[in-house]
């Protein structure tokens, strides 16, 4: 009855059926990640907030987390906005805490908590007008 | 024995300055350095008195308020109006049933019991979201107590069943979560989430996810949610000078006299300071809430992070948002044309439950990303019609075992923390305690 190690029906479902996994073509990723930059200079607002987008979600997918939370970091501070940068700083504030508390970095797993948190109250204020 | 017995009872019985070692042994484990520790500790203790004040000045403009609407509405002898404010609960909880000591013992026994479950079970959640602990914990203490257990057995029950709660609700929330963000990367931390699957159920019944509120246009804020307790004056004076209008002026007059409240203001104009009393008092607890919970939240939030390395952090409901926006505030629109709804049916429990403005903005959006989830427009919307309905009968058939605890014209809010009531009472009538 308190056999807490037997999987359950659903949690055993979700990690023994094997998910085929995209492939991941890195290179081709970054150089297109890459391509936006020069026309990210030269947008602005909603504009420069979508190339920025759209640059993070490719690197993040190349794997390049570090580049890609500057690009969603930089889309919010042009144009600050529900979607795409939210929900992917979201995913690699995540990774990134779990990175570190793996590493046992405490300061680092604080760091990208503290951000988390913080990207959370953002969320929450902006859907209240503040 | 002189010195354990002083210490007994000048230092382990004071609420405050449990609450502030509590603080101090997080601030340590941390390896702060002294003056950190120092000033973590005493912010704490300072957290708990700035509460306490709260609650009192809550509590008054409360008894005015069920005092003159049993003068104006008859529900029957042991009925009346009731806010649902969970914060209310909390303050009067620690302070008036003189259960700060336990509920704060008990909030450090949730996070340990939590951490036991990650670390033996397949369920790896870490719930990391204060002021929903601080809650639950307050439910799951004030009904150990009501079971009659004291000290010791009080804490460890109340500490095993709310982590318990704090383990299992994210993993029962997961698989919609997993579906809403695509990931199982993070869970959700919020203590409404058996609303949250209600609404889900509904939603899958009725709804067609491919039809997504998300592809409609609407306005992407509530500016009128801007400021809380503006929000919060709003919603509750109407009731608190519609109530007094139909009670009149003597009935109004007379339960200022009986609680010591001037007779030298218009009645009308007494309703609208009481209103405004109210929200000051809430405003005031819940400085206290935050200040209390600063220091001790995040030490545990980092050592559980780093004792479950491997753990999913269950969150916030505010971690959703972004995934659904429309969704938010479809299920807040939603959720409040139900509560009122559920509003009008509550008196069958012998009690009018008054909905609570924040909870449907935070409980209403989430269950609007759940039932858009799973049902899409039409699920959401249905979906959180019901989830208004439920969210104020389930409190509202609590009510008399909170009124008979001792709690004042107050209910719960959150469900889940609800269901801890229920099941500690399943638990008082199977053993006839």
């Amino acid at each position: 009855m308190f056999n807490f190690q037997k999987k359950s029906r659903s949690v055993a479902a979700s990690e023994d059926v094997p998910v085929a996994q995209p492939v991941v073509d890195h290179d081709k990723l970054v150089a297109e990640a890459a391509a936006i930059a020069p026309q990210v200079e030269a947008a602005e607002g909603v504009a420069k907030a979508d190339l920025l987008d759209k640059r993070g979600e490719l690197l993040a997918r190349a794997g390049e987390a570090d580049e890609a939370i500057l690009a969603f970091e930089e889309s919010i501070e042009a144009e600050k906005r529900m979607g795409a940068a939210y929900k992917g700083l979201t995913a690699l504030y995540n990774q990134k805490r779990r990175e570190a508390a793996a590493a046992k970095d405490d300061a680092a797993t604080k760091e990208w908590f503290d951000k988390l948190q913080a990207l959370m109250q953002s969320s929450k204020d902006m859907l209240r007008g503040k | 024995m002189e010195v354990l017995s002083w210490i007994i009872n000048n230092i382990l019985t004071q609420a405050a300055i449990i609450i502030g070692l509590i603080a101090c042994l997080g601030l340590a484990l941390q390896k702060k350095p002294g003056q950190e520790i120092f000033a973590g500790t005493m912010k704490t203790l300072f957290g708990f008195m700035i509460l306490s004040a709260g609650s009192s000045i809550l509590q008054t403009s409360l008894k005015y308020f069920g005092a003159i609407f049993n003068q104006a509405f008859q529900l029957g002898t042991s009925g009346g109006a009731v806010v649902a404010s969970i914060e209310g609960i909390n303050g009067q909880a620690m302070t008036d049933l003189g259960l700060g000591s336990e509920i704060a013992i008990t909030l450090a026994g949730i996070f340990i019991v939590n951490i036991i479950l990650a670390r033996v079970t397949k369920f790896k959640y870490i719930f990391l979201t204060g002021q929903a602990l601080l809650w639950e914990s307050t439910l799951a203490v004030v009904f150990s107590w009501f079971l009659g257990l004291r000290g010791l057995p009080l804490v460890l029950l109340a500490s095993v069943v709310g982590g318990c709660f704090a383990t299992f609700m994210p993993a029962i929330a997961q698989p919609v979560v997993r579906k809403i963000t695509g990931s199982d990367d993070i869970a959700l931390g919020h203590f409404c989430t058996i609303g949250y699957m209600v609404t889900a159920g509904v939603a899958k019944l009725v709804g067609d996810p491919k039809d997504s509120a998300e592809d409609v246009k609407i306005p992407e804020k509530l500016d009128f949610l801007n400021d809380t307790y503006l929000a919060v004056f709003t919603v509750m004076l109407p009731f608190f000078i519609i109530t007094a209008i139909i009670a009149g002026p003597d009935a109004c007059n007379a339960v200022c006299t009986d609680l010591g409240v001037s007779t030298s203001v218009n009645f009308v104009v007494q309703a609208f300071l009481q209103c405004c009393t109210f929200v000051i008092g809430l405003y005031v607890l819940m400085m206290g809430v935050r200040q209390l919970l600063d220091n001790i939240v995040p030490a545990f939030q980092g050592i559980s992070m780093k004792l479950v390395p491997d753990s999913k952090p269950a969150l916030d409901c505010p971690v959703l948002f972004p995934y659904a926006p429309n969704s938010v505030i479809l299920g807040f629109i939603f959720t409040t044309i139900g509560s009122i709804i559920g509003m009008l049916i509550s008196p069958v429990s012998g009690y009018l439950v008054i909905p609570g403005v924040m909870s449907n903005f935070f409980a209403g959006g989430t269950a609007g990303i759940f039932g858009n989830a799973m049902g899409g427009k039409r699920g959401l919307i249905i979906g959180c019609i019901v989830h208004g309905i439920f969210i104020m009968l389930i409190p509202a058939f609590l009510t008399p075992m909170l009124a008979q605890i001792g709690f004042v014209n107050l209910t719960c809010t959150d469900v889940d923390t609800v269901f801890t009531g229920y099941l500690l009472y399943g638990i008082k009538c199977l053993f006839g305690l």
